[in-house]
């Protein structure tokens, strides 16, 4: 790998977004393919580190934030050189928090990580109505919907959610993952979800599995 | 021994009769009373009456009286009062409220010293407090929440933001901003001290291991709310901390922030009870797989595991591991406060 998307990856790791932007700056000038800027710098040797080490507990949400904001300001660089080249994401994923659940750090980390390994991701954000998933995943062309739930009170939310999808015309197209306090994996197939995630690095690791990515 | 002389022996270290039961269940109040989340909040009394009724008929030592436990409850001294959204059931969710700050900066436009008499928020707290202890009585213990300096932070300025800011704005800045947090937790305590709460309960999950890192608890968290923790002991009334999540890397620091109760959910109780030996501990049946979810034979069963283990040579509490789901069966819930009656009478070995 090129040392300059080593130093690219490491700044994203270190969440050093001045460096990291002129970094991918100076690897599109040097020519550099955008798509192995994004899949070697940002991702290879940035943000599957940061999922890893977070998983591991050597790094935790301020620091993940601090990435992925590094992540988001390099994609709007190289966005439109891989618009051009026609570039894909692995997958393409909706998530939110349901119908009166306000919380939304889970769901951001969640995305962060999805981002990070190369997902396109809508975010929903907090409070959804079930219809809603199902309407934006249907418009965003997603494979996955994700949702959270944080209180036990709005578990309700995410069995109507899982319901109406299976009753929708989306039940073979998109697959379903959630994650919450509130829920564990019993709770959660029961109800119509394709897989549950404890944590946002297992979201990752589940949502490829679904999706059959490698 | 009565409810509070039962409690005392324990908070001293020793064995009451048996095994002490509390419970935080204001949301299974509410749901077996049919009564809403907005409804309670402008009918303060009509939660009130309700919780009083739950302690009449479920063998409990103590009612936890928070109404607005878990919410942004201080974000309406900034004008931003608690709203409550509809479930896809109908149901009154959590009330929220929006985050106050733009910048954390913005902490310092406000007034130097902020007073929280005369705001809605302040007046629901000791409403409710002095209602329920009225009613209850100097022998039954009332518990009422507060939220951790740093769990008003978050509230004050988003949980994201604030996680950022801990990067991005100097460590000065930040800890100027908890105390301020601390302060105004600190007043808010002393409404409810005033109005005869017994007992103080915080939470603060946003600083468990699964968001921050020790290195940032320890910077700027542990002191808050070791401080908050000593004011209100220094009242005589001690602090019930529900630790929520992982909290295992950091129970050192626990140790040291002036707790008389750990509630506690996914963590061993005979591990805690070695870590946090200073405290009672507090917990710990799965509210969701065994409460929510199970039968009364669960719950039975998963109770005398707890009390097994949790509960010879004292300084154990029995509960859920977290707020009792609404929608508990009463007959699940009868199980679990009914347990120590059976199984709960000292002395209790291993």
């Amino acid at each position: 790998m090129s040392d300059l998307l080593i130093k690219l990856g490491n700044c994203l790791q270190d969440g050093d977004r001045n460096n990291a932007v002129e970094l991918a700056r100076q690897a599109l000038k040097e020519g550099i393919d955008p798509e192995v800027i994004l899949n070697k710098g940002l991702i290879g040797n940035g943000m599957d580190h940061v999922g890893h080490k977070f998983r591991e507990g050597e790094m935790f949400v301020p620091e993940v934030l601090a990435s992925a904001r590094v992540m988001h300001l390099v994609m709007e660089i190289l966005k439109p050189h891989l618009v051009e080249k026609g570039s894909k994401p692995i997958g393409k994923a909706v998530i939110g928090s349901v119908l009166g659940d306000h919380h939304d750090i889970g769901k951001n980390i969640v995305i962060m990580m999805l981002t990070g390994a190369g997902f396109e991701v809508k975010d929903l954000g907090v409070n959804v109505p079930p219809q809603v998933f199902i309407d934006e995943a249907e418009s965003f062309g997603a494979d996955l919907i994700g949702m959270s739930t944080l209180l036990t009170t709005t578990i309700g939310a995410m069995q109507k959610t899982c319901a109406l999808i299976k009753e929708s015309k989306l039940k073979d197209k998109v697959k379903v993952i959630v994650g919450g306090a509130p829920l564990n994996e019993k709770i959660s197939l029961d109800a119509g979800a394709d897989a549950y995630a404890e944590n946002a690095g297992e979201a990752v690791i589940k949502s490829k599995e679904l999706l059959n990515i490698i | 021994m009565n409810h509070k002389e039962r409690l005392t022996e324990c908070l001293a270290g020793r064995e009451p009769d048996r095994v002490p039961v509390l419970a935080k269940t204001r949301d299974f109040t509410m749901y077996h009373h049919g009564l809403g989340v907005g409804q309670c909040l402008k009918e303060p009394a009509r939660y009130v009456e309700a919780e009083l009724k739950t302690f009449e008929e479920y063998n409990l030592d103590g009612l936890t009286g928070d109404l607005y436990g878990g919410m942004p409850i201080l974000n309406e001294l900034f004008g931003q009062e608690l709203f409550v959204t509809k479930g896809v059931d109908g149901m009154d969710q959590p009330a929220f409220a929006k985050p106050v700050l733009g910048t954390l900066g913005d902490f310092k436009k406000w007034p130097k010293k902020i007073d929280v008499q005369g705001h809605r928020c302040t007046e629901l707290a000791r409403f409710v407090t002095s209602e329920l202890k009225k009613s209850l009585g100097p022998d039954v213990p009332l518990i009422n929440w507060v939220p951790a300096p740093f769990r008003s932070a978050c509230f004050f300025r988003g949980v994201s933001n604030l996680m950022l800011d801990l990067i991005d704005e100097p460590a000065e800045l930040i800890e100027e901003f908890m105390e301020v947090c601390l302060d105004l937790t600190i007043d808010f305590c002393k409404v409810l001290i005033d109005a005869g709460v017994d007992c103080i309960n915080i939470s603060n999950p946003t600083a468990s291991r699964a968001l921050l890192s020790k290195k940032h608890y320890e910077r700027f968290v542990h002191p808050y709310t070791k401080r908050l923790c000593k004011f209100v002991q220094d009242q005589s009334t001690p602090v019930q901390f529900h630790i929520c999540g992982d909290w295992t890397d950091r129970l050192d620091l626990l140790a040291q922030e002036n707790v008389a109760i750990f509630h506690v959910d996914k963590i061993n109780l005979k591990e805690a009870k070695e870590k946090l030996s200073g405290s009672v501990i507090m917990g710990n049946v799965k509210t969701v797989d065994t409460l929510l979810h199970s039968t009364p034979d669960a719950v039975e069963k998963e109770a005398l595991d707890c009390i097994t283990q949790g509960a010879p040579g004292g300084r154990f509490i029995l509960s859920g591991d977290c707020v009792i789901p609404p929608k508990t069966p009463k007959d699940n819930f009868k199980a679990l406060t009914n347990s120590v009656l059976k199984y709960g009478r000292y002395p209790i070995s291993n």
